[in-house]
Parts: C-alpha cells; sequence; structure tokens
C-alpha cells in the first residue's frame, strides 16, 4: 500500500517546508531545534526514493498542478514536474542536505542564534527543491529568489564584522542577475503564451517568427544563471561569502545553490540546443572562469577560500560541458562535485573547529593528531584531482570527451587545467595536514565530534563509489547521450597531469610552505580589475578632474610654446634683415630699405604674436571662465528652478514635435 | 428645457466649479482652505466624468481624491507655520485672485498675528507662499493654456464615434480588470503594496544624525524644566 | 449623443492643466507642489475620460487606463508624504528654499 504519487511528490518540498515551520515554532527547545531540518530532508530523501523505485526512473513522468489565472494572452501556471533529470538533482539535492544538516547538528552545537539558523537550512531545502521540482517559470523564478534570500540570511546569521556587507554583496549581485533572469523569462512566457514549462520547450520546435526572438530571452536567463552560479565575471561575492559557517558554505555555496544557474540551463537545454551562438558564449565564459579561478585558487591563504574559488572552477567546467551541447556531462559532474565538494567543505569546517582557524600558515601537520579526517579530506581531494577510481576522474573524463568531441581546439587546455586543479588541492592537503618548514600546527586541539565525522564519511565513501555507478547507470535513467569517450592518449595526457600537479605541489610546499605559488598570481591580478569595478570607477572619479587639470596644464604650456614660437620667428625675421644689410654692400639704398622692411615685419610680427596668440588665447580664456560662470548660474539650487526648466523642455518639445509633424504631413 | 441646454449648463457649471477650484487651490494664502479648494476642483472634474457617462469613475474620483485631499490637509497642518493662512493674510500687496480666494481669513483674534509664531520662524527665509518663480509660472502657465488650445483646436480630425456606453459599464469595465488587463491589476497591487512599504519605511522612526528635536525631547522628558524656545516640539509653543 | 463637444473637454483640461503647472512652479511649500501634480493628473485623467467617450465608447479600456492614473497618483502622493516627512525632520520645514546643495 504505498501513498499515490502526486502525494509523495508534494512531500519532496513540502518535508523541509514544514520542518523549517516546525523549527521556528519549537525554538526554545534546545535539543530538538537541530533535528527538525534533518528529519525534513530526510523526509525528503524517502520520498524520492520511493518514487524511484516504484517505477524505472528513466520512464517518470509526473505532473502536478495546473493553470494559477489567465491575464488575456498570458497564462500563469503553478506546477511541480518530476522525470529523470529533475528526480537525479532532486535526490542529490536531498542527500547532500540531509548530511549537511546531520554535521550541522554536531557542528552547531554550543552557537546560539543556531534555532534561526537550522530553520533558515531547512528553508533553503525546501526552496531548493521546488527550484528543482518545478514545472513553471514563476514558480521556478520565485524558488530561486527564495534561495537567494534564504543564502543572504544565513551569511548574514554569522556573529562577525564581515558577515553583514558579505551577504549583502552575495544578494545584490545575484540579485541583479536575476533581473536579467526575470527579463528573460517573462520574454520566454510571453512568447509561449503560458509559463508552463511544456510551453516554453515547444517554443524549440515553432520555428522561424518565434526563433527571431528567441536568442535575446535565452542570453538574459543565461546571464542570471551565470550570476548565481558565480562565473567570472560576476564571482566576487563567492569568496566572501565564505564567512558564513562551514555547513552553509557546503550546502549552499558549493553543492547546490550555486548549481541552481546550471540547472536552469539543464531545464532549458532543449532551447539552448538550437542557438549555437548562445552555447559557444557559455562555453567560453565557462571554460575560462575554470581556468582563471583555478589559477585564482592557487594563491589563496585561506583553506575555504581556495575551495570557493575551486567551486568557481568547477562549475564553470560544468558550464563548458553545457556549452559543448553535451548535457550528460554537465549533469554527471554535477553530481559528482556536490559530493565530493560538500565533503571538503565539511572536512574544513571540522578542521576549523578543531584547530581553531582556517588560514593555511596557521595549519599544518593535523594528520598526526586527526587521522580519519586527513584521511577523508585526503580522499574527497582525490576526487576532485580525478584520480581514478574515484568520482571526479568519471566525470572529468565525461566532461573532457564533450569537450574533445564538440570544441575540440580547446581540448588541450583541460589537461592544464587538470594540472592547476591538482595543483591547488594537494597545496591544500598538504598544507594544512603534512608537515612543512614554519608549520606552526595548532596549538590547542579540540577532537572532532563523530556527529561531524559521519557525513564526512558518507560523502567521501559516495565520492569513491558515485563516479563508477553513475557512469554505469546514468545514461540509460537520463536518456541523454554520453559523448564519445577519448582516445588512450588523451587520457594519459590527462593522468600525467594530474600526477604532475601533485607532484609539483607537495614539493612546492615541502619546500617554501603554502606561499602563494607564482603560477596563479598573474590570474589573480587579473581577477582583481574585474572584481574592483568599483575600485575602476573610483580612479574615473578622481582622474577625470585630475585629467580636465592636465589638459588646461597642457594648454598653457601650449600656448606659451606658441609664445616662444613667435618670438623665435620673430628674433629670427630680425636676423635676416641685419644679414641682408651685411651681406648687400653694393647697393646701399636697397639694402638699408631691405633691411628696415625686414625689421618693420619682424616688430609687426612680434606684435602679432603679443596681440593675437598671447592676448588672443588669454581673452578665449577668460571668455570661456566668464560664459562657464554664467551658465553655473543656471543652477540656482532649489527644486523650482529645475522644476521650471523641465516645463519649459517639455512644452517647447511638444510645439517643436507637432510643428514638425505639421510640416512633414 | 432641451437636454442639449441641459447638458451644456451642467458643463459650465462643472467646469467653472473644477476650473475655480484650481484656481483657488493655486493662489490662496490659507494652506487649509488651499486643500479645500482641491477637493472641490476634484467634486466639479466628478461631475464632468458624470456628464461624460463615466460614473464609476465619478465614484472612485470622489471617494478616492476627498481621501487624500484629507490626508493632504493633515499633513499641511502638521508641517507648515501657518496652516490657516491668517499670518500670511496679513501681508499687504495681495491682489486679484489671492485677494479674492484669502477673503476672511483675517478676523480679530489674529490682529496681533505674529508674535505665536515668531519665536520659531526661521530668521533667513522668506515667508511667503509663492517662489520668486511667480510672474514666470504665470507667464508659462498661460503660455502652457495657449499652446494646448492652439493644438487641439488645429488638430487633424479625430475619429468621433457616437456611440452610447452600455448601461452596465461598471460591470463591463469589472470584466475587463479580471480578464485581459488582469495582469495589469495584478501589477498596480503590487505597486501599491511597495508603495505602501516603501512610504512606512522611509517614515519610520529612527535615529537620524538630524533628529535632534526627538532626542532633546527624551532629554527633556528625562530632566525638568524645558526652555520654552529650545522645545523642538511645535504644540507646545502654541499654548 | 453628447451635445458638448470633445473640444470643450479638453479645453477644461488644458485650463486645469495650465493651473497645475502653476501651482507646480508657483507654490514654496512642498505639500502644494503634490497637490500641484494632483492636479495635473486629474487633468489628464479628465482627458482619457473625454477621448474614451467619443472615440471609443465601446471599448471600455479608456476607463481602465484612467483607473490606473488615479491609482499610480494615490501610490505616488503616499511616498512623496513619506518622503516629506524626512525632509521635515532634517530641516523642521518643508518649504523648498530650505535645500539648495544643487547650487553652483
Amino acid at each position: 500500500m504505498s501513498p499515490p504519487p502526486d502525494a509523495l511528490l508534494l512531500a519532496v518540498p513540502l518535508a523541509p517546508l514544514t520542518a523549517m515551520l516546525a523549527g521556528i515554532a519549537g525554538r526554545r527547545r534546545a535539543r530538538l531545534v537541530a533535528w527538525w531540518p534533518v528529519a525534513g530532508t530526510a523526509l525528503s530523501v524517502a520520498a524520492l526514493l520511493w518514487l524511484g523505485l516504484a517505477q524505472p526512473v528513466a520512464a517518470l513522468g509526473l505532473r502536478l498542478g495546473g493553470a494559477w489565472f489567465d491575464a488575456g494572452a498570458l497564462r500563469l501556471t503553478l506546477g511541480l514536474r518530476l522525470d529523470a533529470l529533475s528526480w537525479t538533482v532532486a535526490l542529490l539535492v536531498a542527500a547532500v542536505a540531509l548530511a549537511v544538516n546531520v554535521f550541522a547538528a554536531a557542528f552547531m552545537r554550543e552557537q546560539s542564534e543556531r534555532a534561526g539558523f537550522h530553520a533558515a537550512m531547512s528553508g533553503f531545502a525546501a526552496a531548493m527543491l521546488t527550484l528543482v521540482l518545478a514545472d513553471s517559470l514563476v514558480l521556478l523564478f520565485a524558488a530561486w529568489e527564495w534561495v537567494g534570500a534564504a543564502s543572504w540570511l544565513l551569511i548574514a546569521l554569522r556573529r562577525e564584522p564581515a558577515a553583514p556587507a558579505a551577504a549583502a554583496k552575495a544578494f545584490v549581485m545575484t540579485r541583479c542577475g536575476d533581473l536579467a533572469l526575470l527579463a528573460g523569462w517573462l520574454l520566454l512566457a510571453l512568447l509561449a503564451g503560458s509559463t508552463a514549462l511544456d510551453a516554453v520547450l515547444g517554443l524549440a520546435a515553432r520555428g522561424a517568427p518565434v526563433d527571431r526572438w528567441l536568442p535575446l530571452p535565452l542570453l538574459l536567463i543565461a546571464v542570471g544563471a551565470l550570476t548565481k552560479s558565480a562565473q567570472l565575471p560576476f564571482s566576487a561575492w563567492l569568496p566572501d561569502a565564505m564567512v558564513a559557517q562551514a555547513p552553509v558554505s557546503a550546502l549552499l555555496h558549493s553543492a547546490t545553490m550555486v548549481a541552481a544557474g546550471a540547472w536552469l540551463l539543464l531545464r532549458l537545454f532543449p532551447l539552448y540546443e538550437a542557438q549555437p551562438l548562445v552555447l559557444a558564449l557559455i562555453f567560453a565564459v565557462g571554460l575560462s572562469g575554470a581556468l582563471l579561478a583555478a589559477l585564482v585558487a592557487c594563491v589563496q591563504r585561506d583553506l575555504k577560500r581556495v575551495l570557493a574559488w575551486s567551486t568557481i572552477s568547477h562549475l564553470g567546467q560544468t558550464l563548458a560541458a553545457l556549452g559543448a551541447a553535451v548535457p550528460f556531462a554537465a549533469v554527471f559532474h554535477l553530481c559528482t562535485h556536490a559530493v565530493f565538494k560538500s565533503a571538503l567543505f565539511l572536512a574544513a569546517g571540522s578542521v576549523e573547529h578543531a584547530a581553531g582557524s582556517h588560514r593555511l600558515d596557521r595549519l599544518g601537520e593535523l594528520r598526526r593528531r586527526l587521522p580519519l579526517l586527513a584521511g577523508l579530506f585526503a580522499v574527497s581531494a582525490l576526487a576532485l584531482a580525478e584520480v581514478p577510481p574515484l568520482a571526479g576522474f568519471y566525470s572529468g573524463e565525461s566532461v573532457f570527451a564533450a569537450v574533445l568531441q564538440n570544441r575540440t581546439a580547446f581540448a588541450p587546455l583541460l589537461p592544464v587545467l587538470a594540472f592547476v586543479s591538482t595543483f591547488y588541492i594537494a597545496r591544500a592537503y598538504y598544507a594544512t595536514f603534512e608537515r612543512w618548514p614554519g608549520a606552526r600546527g595548532a596549538s590547542s586541539l579540540e577532537p572532532p565530534r563523530a556527529g561531524e565525522l559521519l557525513p564526512v564519511l558518507g560523502l567521501a565513501v559516495a565520492a569513491i563509489v558515485l563516479g563508477a555507478w553513475l557512469a554505469h547507470s546514468l545514461p540509460a535513467v537520463l536518456g541523454l547521450s554520453e559523448p564519445e569517450p577519448s582516445d588512450l592518449g588523451w587520457r594519459i595526457t590527462r593522468l600525467a597531469a594530474v600526477v604532475a600537479g601533485i607532484c609539483a605541489a607537495v614539493f612546492r610546499v615541502r619546500a617554501v610552505g603554502p606561499a602563494p605559488a607564482r603560477i596563479g598570481a598573474a590570474a589573480a591580478a587579473a581577477v582583481v580589475p574585474v572584481r574592483g569595478v568599483e575600485r575602476a570607477l573610483d580612479r574615473v572619479a578622481t582622474g577625470v578632474p585630475a585629467l580636465v587639470h592636465h589638459g588646461a596644464r597642457a594648454t598653457q604650456t601650449i600656448e606659451a610654446a606658441l609664445d616662444r614660437a613667435a618670438s623665435l620667428l620673430a628674433r629670427h625675421a630680425l636676423r635676416l634683415a641685419a644679414l641682408a644689410h651685411a651681406l648687400d654692400q653694393g647697393l646701399d639704398r636697397l639694402g638699408r630699405a631691405a633691411t628696415a622692411r625686414g625689421a618693420r615685419a619682424g616688430v609687426r610680427v612680434d606684435a602679432i604674436e603679443r596681440r593675437g596668440f598671447a592676448a588672443g588665447a588669454d581673452r578665449l580664456a577668460t571668455a570661456t571662465a566668464r560664459w562657464a560662470r554664467r551658465a553655473q548660474r543656471a543652477q540656482t539650487g532649489p527644486l523650482y528652478a529645475y522644476t521650471a526648466a523641465l516645463f519649459v523642455w517639455l512644452l517647447g518639445g511638444v510645439v517643436l514635435l507637432w510643428l514638425i509633424g505639421a510640416a512633414a504631413a | 428645457m432641451s437636454t442639449a441646454l441641459l447638458q451644456w449648463l451642467a458643463f459650465a457649471l462643472f467646469a467653472a466649479i473644477a476650473i475655480a477650484g484650481a484656481l483657488g487651490m493655486a493662489t490662496t494664502m490659507s494652506m487649509f482652505r488651499s486643500g479645500v479648494f482641491l477637493m472641490a476642483s476634484f467634486v466639479g472634474v466628478a461631475g464632468l466624468f458624470v456628464l461624460l457617462l463615466a460614473d464609476l469613475l465619478a465614484w472612485l474620483q470622489v471617494m478616492m481624491y476627498v481621501g487624500g485631499m484629507l490626508v493632504m490637509i493633515l499633513f499641511m497642518v502638521l508641517f507648515s507655520h501657518d496652516p490657516g493662512g491668517a499670518m500670511m493674510s496679513e501681508m499687504p500687496g495681495l491682489r486679484g485672485p489671492e485677494r479674492f480666494f484669502s477673503l476672511g481669513l483675517r478676523t480679530p483674534l489674529h490682529e496681533g498675528g505674529g508674535s505665536d509664531h515668531g519665536g520659531h520662524a526661521m530668521p533667513q527665509m522668506d515667508m511667503s507662499m509663492t517662489t520668486p518663480l511667480r510672474r514666470f509660472a504665470v507667464v508659462l502657465a498661460a503660455l502652457a493654456f495657449v499652446a494646448l488650445a492652439a493644438l487641439l483646436l488645429l488638430r487633424p480630425a479625430w475619429r468621433q464615434l457616437d456611440a452610447m456606453p452600455a448601461a452596465d459599464s461598471a460591470h463591463r469595465v469589472g470584466e475587463l480588470l479580471m480578464g485581459k488587463y488582469m495582469a495589469a491589476f495584478e501589477g498596480a497591487g503590487l505597486l501599491i503594496l511597495l508603495g505602501i512599504f516603501g512610504s512606512v519605511y522611509l517614515a519610520r522612526p529612527s535615529a537620524h544624525p538630524g533628529s535632534t528635536a526627538r532626542e532633546r525631547l527624551q532629554a527633556a522628558a528625562a530632566d525638568a524644566p524645558v526652555d520654552v524656545a529650545e522645545a523642538g516640539d511645535p504644540r507646545e509653543l502654541q499654548r | 449623443m453628447s451635445a458638448v463637444p470633445l473640444t470643450a473637454y479638453l479645453l477644461v483640461g488644458a485650463a486645469l492643466f495650465a493651473i497645475g503647472i502653476y501651482a507646480v512652479l508657483a507654490q514654496r511649500s512642498a505639500v502644494m507642489v503634490l497637490m500641484g501634480i494632483e492636479l495635473l493628473l486629474n487633468a489628464t485623467g479628465l482627458n482619457a475620460v473625454a477621448f474614451w467617450r467619443h472615440t471609443a465608447a465601446h471599448d471600455y479600456s479608456g476607463q481602465i487606463f484612467t483607473i490606473l492614473i488615479v491609482t499610480i497618483g494615490a501610490v505616488e502622493m503616499a511616498i512623496g508624504l513619506g518622503l516629506m516627512l524626512l525632509l521635515f525632520r532634517r530641516r523642521r520645514t518643508v518649504q523648498l528654499d530650505a535645500w539648495q546643495a544643487l547650487r553652483g
């Protein structure tokens, strides 16, 4: 007697929502408060598994919901949809959320404000599941905004001076991307006549009149997705968001929220398939972002920031796979990345708890005292570094094959990327857990709790087995085509790059410790102007008056030079006359007359120079100043002066338009 | 009397009310009267709406604007030094419509009008009702009227239909609002909500650096006698 | 059948608009300026309804447009009064002369 599938589907987002409400209502019962989100997400996982076991996942096609209201030609809908793709990603999100919530229950045990934190985590899980399961653009956008608000709340709950600014930065930056997303999906809905996903995805088949308009909304939606996924140049918010607690970083900023951008593009992929230009743009942004972010990760001194830039890099790889028109590789990499990245973040949180800091130069030599944690971190790091047979190897192989198949010219960049990724993660591991010169290590070590280690263990085990299992079963489940496997030569190259990266990192850290590596310095410097737009604008703002000042000085110099040139000319004219006089010995009168004429000409030129150039330039300058002062008097100050000017302009404009219209008619 | 004559009479009456009300609002020395005149002008326009067979709009106009003008009058009384206009109307040199619409403001009770308010008048600011742009504004308004009238009278012919609106026009308007213009309706609702949020947020009591009056009041409530000239509360001064 | 022609209503609207311009420019108090703006909006509404009656009386979209004008005017008034409250808290007055920071 199984519950009806509709109820199960509704339970998936509603269970964490109920957990959030229960957490808020029961916030004074300190012992229960951490377990509501665990219960909520566990129920979601159970519901999804039940739905998946009742029938083969590939044949899933559950729809719930319908029309909300009709506004003229536009129909707004609300609904949930469960098909193979959304089932896979929803299960991933719910499972990672479950692990992170178990971790958070132990991690946050002695912090105040935990009731709000746990409630916000449940709320976030509900929002993310709604986003994945949404069948309507309205619901998707509402869930998208809700996810952004939950992210703001979770970052701002940290009692640290940098937290409110970081939270506001994350929210405002993603909000700006959301404006592009809003414009994009509104356009799509208007084109399709409805916000239901079926209608929107059907636009791809409509043909000529719609095709002309499609690239614009798809581009806008892509901009929104790129902002949410913190791709360069919109990546400034993610490293600063690392000020939040470790569970938040693990859930939001590695596995789920930043994956929402990739998810949106995956959902709308049938529309993107037919737009090669937009796909090329996504590919370019993804791959270049991946490379740059990986290089910047090499210069970070903070363990969580290394992981943040690594997230940007891996999401860039996911988007590059998408841009290479192989969505299978994108989904695969999304799944494995969620698992090993959240394991790494949770382990980093444990390290912070145990050693008191996550700055690389304050860590070191932790392996002896925290062997289990070191082992789990190492396993997850190897998964990130695409070492076989761990998860990252299979999904990295899939991404590489996708790029090799469709964008072959860029394929050689991927082994380079593998080298850099391995370098930064090996450096992070080694600097945290092994001995290097000058490593002070942590003075006092608090042993990590069982509640913290268990989820990390679970995720690390998943990172080991997930790759092979998904490579085997995912193509059949999703019904998407796999890329052609690359040949042995490429595989050996990539493996060699990985090994080289590990060796390089180990040698470097053993030699000089976790100092920022030079290979990343140029990239970090390149990213700074991309991130520091405000600083650039500042410089422009102070630079313009300076430029004007320089221009004025230059004008003065030019005027002085003209002065000197004119006087030089006069002097030379004088000299010429004297020369004529000296040379002319026969014709005295002619000579004297010529001399006299020359002298007079010289005097006249000098006078012209004095009256013309010098005085003229002076008069020009004073006249300009006078007119500028007169023009300045128009700025009288109070509001009614400007309103009057506005009305005069309006009236004049209206009359002018009418005259033009009457003349044209 | 024929209906055409009735229509013209009604039009003349309401148009006169509307224009006279607007003129009164713009020129009177009393802010309170100003609000009431604007109310009257809106009622005149509502009458014109009835003549144009848009009864729903006429009712809406009356209900919304009468309420709105009451709120305006309330704010004027709160914000201005002389809402009744007694002090202003004593100023010499009132001519024309200003004098006409300000009749009756000056009463024996307020003969020595300035002393109550002199304590906290802004010494460096001109206390008149109008800006220095007044003459320019008259000219511009006259020009605007002439330009608009010219545009009207020299226009290309509009296609005028003499269809009569249906008897249940309100019903039809409602149907349209809930159907074809649903998105605009929801959008306007959202806008009103945002406006309410915005104005409540703007008007919230907060620790402005400039709200020294508030701090003084709070300090004054804690300490003993308050110097009348220092107290920020205008109500205290009008005792 | 409307005995009063369209032009008459439009002239009344134009007169109200002109008086509104005068009020916006000639009044010193910000509250009075807001009332002038309401008058401008009202004149526009009158124009809209007059046009609706004389050119498209079968299609009620004209009335809906006027309803929206009135609504937006009310919202604008609310926010304007909120802003004036803030201004009053700073300088104890709403006379427009008190703010001359744009001078120069």
